[in-house]
């Protein structure tokens, strides 16, 4: 009981009294209802909106209201058609700065413990990025014309 | 550390979806399905990770794999003309099926061989220390609204692993490089000369 | 804080001073070949071979002032260490990516792909294979091993418009990424078992992890780590065979080489190998020494004792050398030719790690040495033969070649007895080491392999004279002339002195080789007589007599 108030209150229970001697259950992880009630929410609601948009239509299904729609235009060819490479390297590049940006999540953290040491450290790596960044955007790589 | 109660039984169905869906990505015949059980794949494996207690991980794993890793693999998969694979009988399955399962079996069955004795060097946790890491945890969370874990991802990597992290530098500028060199449009390169 | 940062930058410029310049100048390949006009890209050779120079001469430095005296430092909070090891091979790094940098700058002309970023990628895989040789721990070990992969790849497909190339780069991508995989899978192992990545630590846990009664938590019965153990072991050597082409996974080498550009066929051939060999003899003989003979087991308690990886080793390096001659025999394609007798050089390089004595590590730095100096003088030979029209990559096209050019003629059969292991040449130095070391060991399963590999090599003579008796006995089919371009010239009669040289006058390499064989933490291992024998399964294991066994020099490097 103690356990799924502790849950819901999203605090570990008081260590209050002896801990009982052998193995116990590992305490569960706490801070994680508000995610799982968001987690049920966003599943719920497409669900309901879907279901309840199905029970109150009317279903009638011709050609004109079947087909894609391209801005009131008929469609010209295959929705699917085969995309430019150039795509890839924008998603690779994105990619790689993705990556980037995740590092610096935890130097940031503890960037005040680090000082002078990390500042340098991520300069260092930022700039070695940015030589990859200027020769990417020298190639054309980012040009679209 | 071994698991009990509810947490045991949030492992053993995130363990299963993870190898259920990992099937599923090699077995689906659409390209765009493979993908779509992929990040199923890589989410369960999150959640996997949250149960670990490495919180930063985790959201490493749905930042990178799901939404950039994912991203570019949907990109691939419209670079290349697939539906004429997903429409015709191609074969799906060669002659190699059936070797690749007998050896995925030995192999799983070589690690149970290896696993079985080493068993008993898994020896549950110390309830009184647990519960105190995990309220140090939460009032180190408390205080400052940061995860301890990035903390100590932080320490470890900023500054035991200096160095592999400025060769990861390297390697990202590499693979910068490849993208551009190998996958360059006629236009670009004209743009270019 | 103040003090870590003065420490690092300090050591920083010191120890990585090769590696920093060779940085700055790969970078400096990529901004110059945005910024040069395209009939001017050669510079950016020329750029890059000064980088070379640079670290090479701060490598020089660096061996003399710190290295050479006294006992090895590491840095970076241990992640890497400067011994001899490392040092030498590095120069051998160094000398393979002038002499690649040197064969392709009139080859890329000829094909009209001069473009800076090839010297670029060549440089960083350079940067990865430097820190591959001096890492001792796990983690800078496979993000250096990736940074070198990683441009391979990129360079194996260099030629964007010829589709063999895309198929190679391809092949050896999705293999290579696979391997890669199987490897980290097995360092996860490791680390999960003895609780570090750093090797010096692994190896002081390893005695008591893999003891048959290792009882932490004082269980019923001793939890056995052993097999767990094993298992990560055969992994991480899977993925490190992968990385040498040693035979069960040699798959990807002959079409990796054969569609790749010559010189990047080169490149590989030599660079990549003799980095991987370098992981190799570092993960193994500073991380996993205890490993290598059998483990022992209870026989009072009826646990069995397990073959460790010299046994692995043996098969595999048995395998290889058989395998790697015998499928060079029938090949028509000099690349392809090449590439399965670089797997049986990769099957006698192993040898070096199995006999696990002074001289068997001396035959390893010693043959990679020699091995990356005659390869890429073979390989200019064939990147010699490219000219308008003419891919020269077959057989045929070195028909009658000594009429046309006699001096490029006499400097291949140079090479290649060298990579036949004639005497006069420093091929017959290298395979000496070797098989000396693994006579010395006096275990006859050892001997027995031995021979083997003599047998191989006479086998593969066949082949290299095949080479040989197109080139002065076959007319000729092509009436194109051969002209060698100077830098080429320089490349190739450079490798063919060095080869020559080392071959009368092996000493001062022998004495580099044998520092770099003897640093600390390289732990030797002597057969007892009559003790078990490696290369057999079926023999009964040895009792508890293990300590006795080995001669250990000092375990960890000091700080």
């Amino acid at each position: 009981m103690t356990v799924l108030l502790a849950l819901l209150l999203q605090t570990p229970p008081r260590a209050g009294g002896p801990p009982s001697p052998g193995p116990v259950a590992t305490p569960p992880i706490y801070g994680y209802i508000p995610i799982v009630i968001f987690f049920l929410i966003a599943v719920l609601l497409p669900v309901v909106l879907l279901g309840v948009s199905r029970l109150v239509q009317r279903q009638v299904f011709e050609r004109e209201k079947l087909m894609p729609y391209e801005c009131g235009v008929d469609p010209i060819g295959d929705a699917r058609d085969r995309f430019s490479v150039r795509f890839y390297i924008v998603a690779m590049l994105f990619l790689v700065f993705d990556v980037e940006t995740i590092f610096l999540f935890p130097w940031a953290v503890i960037y005040d413990r680090l000082a002078v040491f990390g500042l340098v450290e991520m300069l260092l790596f930022i700039g070695i990025l940015v030589v990859g960044y200027y020769y990417a955007w020298q190639k054309g790589a980012l040009e679209w014309a | 550390m071994q698991l009990h109660g509810w947490e045991a039984a949030l492992f053993y169905v995130l363990a299963i979806m993870t190898l259920f869906m990992a099937v599923f990505v090699v077995t689906a015949r659409v390209a765009v399905h493979s993908a779509l059980f992929l990040i199923s794949t890589l989410v369960n494996v999150a959640l996997l990770f949250i149960l670990l207690r490495a919180e930063f991980v985790a959201g490493v794993q749905i930042l990178v794999y799901v939404g950039g890793v994912m991203v570019l693999f949907l990109f691939v998969i419209m670079l290349v003309q697939t539906r004429a694979e997903e429409e015709s009988r191609v074969r799906l399955y060669t002659g190699q099926t059936w070797p690749a399962v007998i050896i995925a079996l030995l192999l799983a069955g070589s690690f149970y061989f290896a696993m079985s004795p080493a068993q008993a060097a898994f020896r549950p946790p110390d309830a009184t220390t647990a519960i105190a890491e995990t309220a140090e945890r939460a009032s180190a969370g408390a205080g400052l609204n940061i995860s301890k874990d990035t903390q100590e991802v932080g320490e470890q990597l900023y500054r035991q692993a200096a160095l592999p992290f400025e060769i990861a530098s390297l390697l990202l500028l590499v693979a910068m490089v490849g993208a551009v060199l190998l996958a360059r449009g006629t236009k670009q390169e004209k743009y270019y000369e | 804080m103040q003090t870590d940062f003065q420490t690092i930058a300090t050591q920083a410029m010191q120890f990585i001073m090769p590696e920093g310049i060779l940085t700055l100048f790969a970078c400096a390949a990529l901004v110059l070949d945005v910024m040069l006009p395209r009939d001017r890209k050669r510079f950016v050779a020329w750029v890059s071979l000064l980088g070379v120079g640079l670290a090479f001469a701060s490598l020089w430095i660096l061996y003399t002032s710190i290295v050479s005296k006294g006992t090895p430092r590491t840095a970076f909070f241990d992640m890497i260490v400067l011994d001899s090891y490392a040092v030498v091979f590095k120069s051998i790094f160094l000398i393979g990516a002038a002499l690649s940098i040197l064969l392709s700058i009139k080859y890329l002309e000829i094909e009209g792909e001069q473009r800076g970023e090839y010297y670029g990628l060549i440089l960083f895989s350079v940067i990865g294979m430097m820190f591959m040789a001096s890492s001792v721990d796990l983690l800078a070990l496979f993000i250096s091993l990736e940074l070198m992969a990683v441009s391979v790849y990129i360079l194996v497909g260099y030629f964007r418009r010829d589709k063999k190339s895309n198929e190679a780069s391809m092949k050896y991508f999705l293999l290579g990424a696979f391997s890669s995989g199987v490897l980290l899978y097995g360092i996860s192992m490791v680390y999960g078992l003895t609780g570090s990545t750093n090797l010096a630590k692994i190896a002081a846990a390893l005695p008591i992890v893999a003891s048959a009664n290792f009882n932490p938590f004082g269980a019923a019965a001793p939890p056995d780590m052993r097999y767990l153990l094993l298992m990560s072991m055969i992994l991480m050597a899977a993925g490190m065979f992968f990385k040498v082409a040693a035979v069960p996974f040699h798959m990807w080498a002959p079409d990796a080489y054969e569609g790749a550009p010559t010189s990047i066929t080169a490149f590989m051939s030599v660079g990549v190998k003799a980095a991987s060999f370098a992981m190799f003899g570092r993960l193994f003989l500073y991380g996993l020494p205890d490993l290598r003979g059998s483990l022992a087991g209870d026989p009072a308690s009826g646990i069995p004792s397990l073959p460790g990886w010299a046994l692995l080793l043996g098969i595999v390096s048995a395998i290889t050398i058989v395998w790697g001659n015998l499928g060079a025999l029938t090949q028509n394609n000099t690349k392809r030719l090449l590439a399965y007798s670089s797997i049986s050089h990769a099957g006698y390089v192993l040898l070096g790690l199995i006999a696990g004595n002074q001289t068997g590590y001396t035959g390893f730095v010693i043959y990679l040495f020699i091995y990356t100096i005659m390869n890429l003088g073979v390989f200019g030979c064939i990147i010699a033969l490219r000219r308008r029209g003419i891919v020269g990559d077959r057989m045929e096209d070195l028909n009658g070649l000594m009429k046309k050019a006699p001096g490029l003629t006499v400097m291949m059969t140079i090479f290649l007895l060298s990579l036949g292991g004639i005497p006069p040449t420093a091929g017959f130095i290298g395979k000496f080491y070797l098989f000396a070391g693994l006579i010395e060991t006096g275990n006859p399963w050892l001997v027995r392999l031995a021979i083997l590999a003599v047998l191989m090599s006479v086998v593969s003579l066949y082949y290299y004279i095949r080479f040989i008796r197109a080139m002065y006995i076959e007319g000729e089919t092509e009436p194109q002339p051969v002209t060698l371009a100077p830098s080429l010239r320089v490349a190739l009669v450079a490798a063919a002195i060095l080869v020559i040289y080392i071959g009368v006058f092996p000493q001062r390499l022998i004495d580099l080789t044998q520092k770099a064989a003897t640093s600390p933490g390289l732990k030797t291992y002597s057969y007892q007589q009559g003790a078990t024998k490696p290369a057999e399964p079926a023999t009964p294991p040895p009792a508890r007599g293990m300590p006795g066994e080995r001669d250990r020099q000092t375990a960890t490097p000091p700080r």
